[in-house]
């Protein structure tokens, strides 16, 4: 029989809301992003207050979409962690109040997990090395003994966290479009009139680990000290997305796997997608650059990922399902991978 | 057969296409000899390219040369062409560690006490994996691709030295990460700083999970 889940998550600046059968069809997947004033960072309590408004509207308009009502659903899937905490209180909220009114199953996934399983849905992939890029992470996960592990990530600041900031100094305006696409932007203009000229900046990278707080610091000095900055720009995203391509490379050397995927809201890139796939070219590997609605924090990955849950017989009470801020992807019991983990020992 | 402008080198088989470099065994004068190639990158701007290729063979060459100083076990360098930016060394008859993890105890232990020994030279591996420590067959520890390494002497950069080695374990030993760890701490003891580098990269650690 065919279950239908629907999958909230509001683990940070985006509110998602989806609805995913166990077949693998995503039936609607809305995200709503709560924008910080111009030249502001996130702020947790208002990104919260945002999901808090519009949670309802966006479930509803999913279950349209869907072309289903609430006693539909089979299965209430939420983000647990790791995240903010005022925000992912909202879908964990949302999710308890569905499934103690409609008296369904609640399953709380892990992010970045979901991340690496609708990757693996989408991109049809076994046991990728995953590139996890977006605001508030930059990590190389891959499946190792038996959990997805980190391999690699970044000693201070993420990688979107980096341009956000780049951009908010550079007073880029991000109304329209993420401040990583606005970056991108001023990367592709300066190629465009012949200003594509290299710029050292500071390379960082410490085994699989990498750093892009002196890249940040060095960045914005460079532009204040009179380089057009577009020109910064296209030297920025070089730099750092070599570094990132640097590092999954190192895990593809080392474990030997054959398969890459990209996600997380800078793999909405293409300049990083066109390195990795270049990269993974060399390796023999194949690459997945996912679509930008299933490679952003989405509600699809987490109703994938909680139908996974639920057909490898995970259950969970109400009672468990506080948030975890701080939940690391190699802390969750892979039970829906038992047969390809064993497989593999 | 292929001829370096160098040395008159004999070609072999790849052992392996690593992150950075295609290595080969090869031979000169009738020594085995192992080559690293840092080919060029074509992702990457030819600019960054040509820097990383470049300043990491002329780093590891020189450290791999100070390492050898203090008496640590690493490859002797025979020759390095600045043009393809190959790196000539000796072979050496052992295998990467993370294909060897009995005796683990025994070998990191070993391990720590080297690494202190580099520490308080303020040498800096860069890229301390299971895959950069090969094991001979009389159950010696030798350290090779210094390629990320450098000079320092700050605490923080030894610790995250550190911390590259207990990440390996973590993702990829992880049945056995205390048991390595720990003998790898207790050898590296020999450092006298190794308190205040050992209190650092739990900081590190504290702040990785903490953002
Ligand atoms: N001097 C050497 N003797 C024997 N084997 C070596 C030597 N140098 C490298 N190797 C082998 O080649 C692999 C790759 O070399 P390495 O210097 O680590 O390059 P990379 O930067 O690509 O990882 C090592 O893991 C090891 O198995
Ligand atoms: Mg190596």
């Amino acid at each position: 029989m065919t279950l239908i889940a629907i999958g909230i998550e509001s683990s940070a600046d985006k509110l998602g809301v989806a609805i995913v059968n166990s077949d693998g069809e995503i039936l609607a997947n809305n995200v709503k992003t709560y924008k910080p004033g111009i030249g502001k960072g996130v702020i947790p309590r208002d990104a919260a207050e945002h999901h808090a408004d519009n949670v309802s509207k966006l479930i509803n308009l999913g279950l349209k979409q869907a072309n289903i009502t609430s006693a539909d659903l089979d299965l209430i899937c939420f983000t647990q962690g790791s995240g903010m905490g005022p925000c992912l209180r909202v879908d964990a909220v949302a999710a308890r109040t569905l499934a103690v009114k409609l008296n369904k199953p609640i399953i709380g996934v892990n992010h970045q997990v979901a991340h690496v399983e609708i990757g693996k849905l989408i991109g049809q992939l076994d046991d990728p090395i995953a590139l996890y890029v977006s605001g508030g992470n930059s990590q190389v996960i891959a499946l190792a003994e038996g959990r997805y592990r980190v391999f690699g990530e970044t000693l201070d600041i993420p990688i979107g966290n980096c341009l956000d900031v780049f951009g908010r100094e550079m007073q880029f305006d991000n109304s329209e479009k993420p401040m990583g696409a606005v970056v991108e932007e001023y990367a592709n203009m300066a190629k465009e009139r012949g200003g594509d000229i290299f710029h050292e900046l500071p390379y960082t990278v410490k085994g699989f680990d990498i750093s892009f707080s002196g890249l940040l610091t060095a960045a914005i000095k460079l532009a204040k000290s009179g380089i057009p900055v577009d020109e910064v720009c296209f030297s920025l995203q070089e730099t750092a997305f070599a570094m990132l391509t640097e590092v999954a490379e190192r895990a593809l050397a080392h474990t030997g796997k054959k398969e890459l995927l990209v996600c997380g809201g800078v793999a909405a890139n293409s300049r990083l997608k066109k390195m990795l796939e270049q990269m993974a070219e060399i390796h023999g590997a194949k690459f997945v650059g996912l679509p930008a609605p299933v490679a952003i924090d989405n509600g699809a990955m987490i109703a994938w990922n909680g139908i996974l849950m639920h057909q490898a017989g995970h259950t969970q009470n109400i009672e468990d399902t506080l948030v975890r801020q701080r939940w690391r992807p190699e802390e969750v019991e892979l039970i829906w991978l038992e047969n390809e983990i064993n497989n593999l020992i | 057969m292929n001829k370096l402008p160098c040395l008159d080198i004999e070609y072999g088989d790849t052992i392996a296409l690593g992150a950075e470099a295609r290595t080969y065994y090869a031979t000169f004068l009738g020594y085995d000899v192992v080559v690293k190639h840092r080919f060029a990158k074509k992702y990457r701007a030819e600019a960054i390219d040509n820097l990383l290729r470049k300043n990491r063979s002329i780093q590891e060459v020189r450290l791999l040369h100070l390492a050898r100083k203090i008496g640590v076990r690493v490859p002797f360098v025979l020759d390095i062409d600045k043009i393809a930016w190959k790196i000539i060394q000796e072979r050496i008859l052992g295998v990467p560690l993370k294909d060897r993890m009995n005796n683990v105890e025994v070998n990191f232990n070993k391990v720590g006490e080297y690494m202190a020994l580099l520490h308080e030279n303020n040498i800096i591996h860069g890229d301390l994996t299971t895959s950069n420590i090969l094991l001979d067959e009389e159950d010696n520890i030798w350290f090779i691709d210094f390629g990320l390494g450098y000079i320092s002497t700050q605490i923080e950069d030894k610790a995250v030295d550190i911390l590259v080695l207990k990440h390996t374990l973590t993702s990829s030993h992880n049945a056995l990460l205390d048991i390595a760890f720990n003998a790898f701490i207790k050898g590296y003891s020999i450092n006298k700083e190794h308190k205040s580098i050992i209190k650092r990269m739990e900081k590190v650690e504290e702040r990785i999970r903490y953002t």
